[in-house]
Order: structure tokens, then sequence, then C-alpha cells
């Protein structure tokens, strides 16, 4: 019996107590949400230089991470049930994703260039930034839709 | 896995939140198991037994294909 609990314990330890509390949550939807605009506002200002636009970038996933990684309010079995499917479909696609939008983009660009389009892999923003977006976007839909 | 939840909750006239809130998870999670979109781990289907004052197998039945 003793052991059970130690190992209960540990489980506790280990896995809840990894998440953030979930007023990390919110600060990071407010965060994530300036930062994004902030990036896209970066985009047309011609004069920032690229340091400023890649802090930013960091800023918007830093943020987007806090969200994916924060407690539910009412944090239970289920919602890490949903949150470790949430990531698994994120990864899934985030992988299908960053193989295959290099190729799509080059088959456009071959399209309209024609031989001076060029093979880009993409960014790591770009990858992250998607991997994250789905997987906010599965827990959210899984939690609505079980609701 | 069929499960009569809402029946044993109506039994003891108590409300998803009122039964989340005795075994310690959201009412959503109640709400999941009720209609079958989410089965529960071993503990929290000990903790509902302790609730209802039945064993698990008077609530949870498996079906054919489970």
């Amino acid at each position: 019996m003793e052991f059970n609990k130690m190992m209960e314990r540990e489980y506790d330890e280990l896995i809840k107590e990894r998440l953030l509390p979930h007023r990390f949550k919110l600060l990071g939807i407010y965060l994530s949400i300036g930062s994004f605009a902030l990036y896209i506002v970066s985009l047309f200002m011609a004069e920032l230089p690229d340091y400023g636009r890649h802090m930013i970038s960091k800023v918007v996933l830093l943020s987007m991470l806090m969200v994916s990684i924060s407690k539910e309010k009412q944090e239970d079995e289920m919602s890490r049930s949903l949150r470790s499917q949430s990531y698994m479909l994120a990864l899934v696609i985030g992988v299908l994703y960053a193989v295959f939008q290099p190729i799509i983009n080059f088959g456009v660009a071959a399209m309209v260039q024609g031989s001076e389009a060029s093979f880009e892999e993409l960014p790591v923003f770009a990858t992250f930034w998607f991997m994250l977006f789905v997987q906010l976007g599965f827990f959210h839909v899984m939690k609505k839709g079980s609701a | 896995m069929k499960n009569r939840l809402k029946v044993e909750r109506a039994i003891l006239d108590i409300t998803q939140e009122e039964l989340a809130k005795k075994i310690g998870v959201s009412r959503q999670t109640i709400n999941a198991i009720e209609k079958n979109r989410y089965v529960p781990s071993t503990v929290l289907a000990l903790k509902l037994s302790a609730v209802f004052g039945k064993p698990v197998n008077e609530f949870f039945e498996l079906e054919e294909g489970d």
C-alpha cells in the first residue's frame, strides 16, 4: 500500500505537476495573439532588422508553447488524455507538412517561374508554429466535442 | 463500452456538476463518459463505484467488439 502511494506521488510529481498553472494559459493566449499580430506587422516593416523579426517569432512560439503546456481550469484524466492525443496528431500532421509543403511550394514555383524555381525547406518557425497551431486546435476541438 | 451512469446519477438525484465535484473531475468528463465518448480509467471507475455504492460492473458493461 505504501509502495502504491509512493508510485502515485511519483506520477503526480512527474506528470501532473510538470504542467504550468492555469493562469499561464490565459497569459499565453494574450501573448501569442499580440506577438503574432506584431509578427505580421513586422513583415511589412522593411526598416526592421532581421533579428527583430526573429525575436518576435520566438515570442510567438514560446507563448503558444505556454498555452500548450498549461493546465486546464479543471485538469483531470480526460484533459490529459485529450492533450496526449492532440500532441500525437500534431506530430504526425506536422511531419507530413514539413515533408510535403516544400514539394508543393516547389511544384507551384516551377509552374510559375520554370527552371528558375528553387527548392526551399520550411523555416523552423513555420514548422513549429504549424505544429503548435494544430495541437492547440485539435485539443480545443476535442475538448468541445466531449463537452 | 456501455454504461448506466446517467441512470445511477438520477437514482442519487445529483447533477453532472455535483458528481464531477465528488470524484474530482470536470463536468465535461462526466458528460463525455455518459455519452460513451470517453472510457474512464480504473481509478475513476472505482471512485464512481464508491459514490454509487455498487460494483463497477453494475454500471459499466462490455459491448461486442470490446
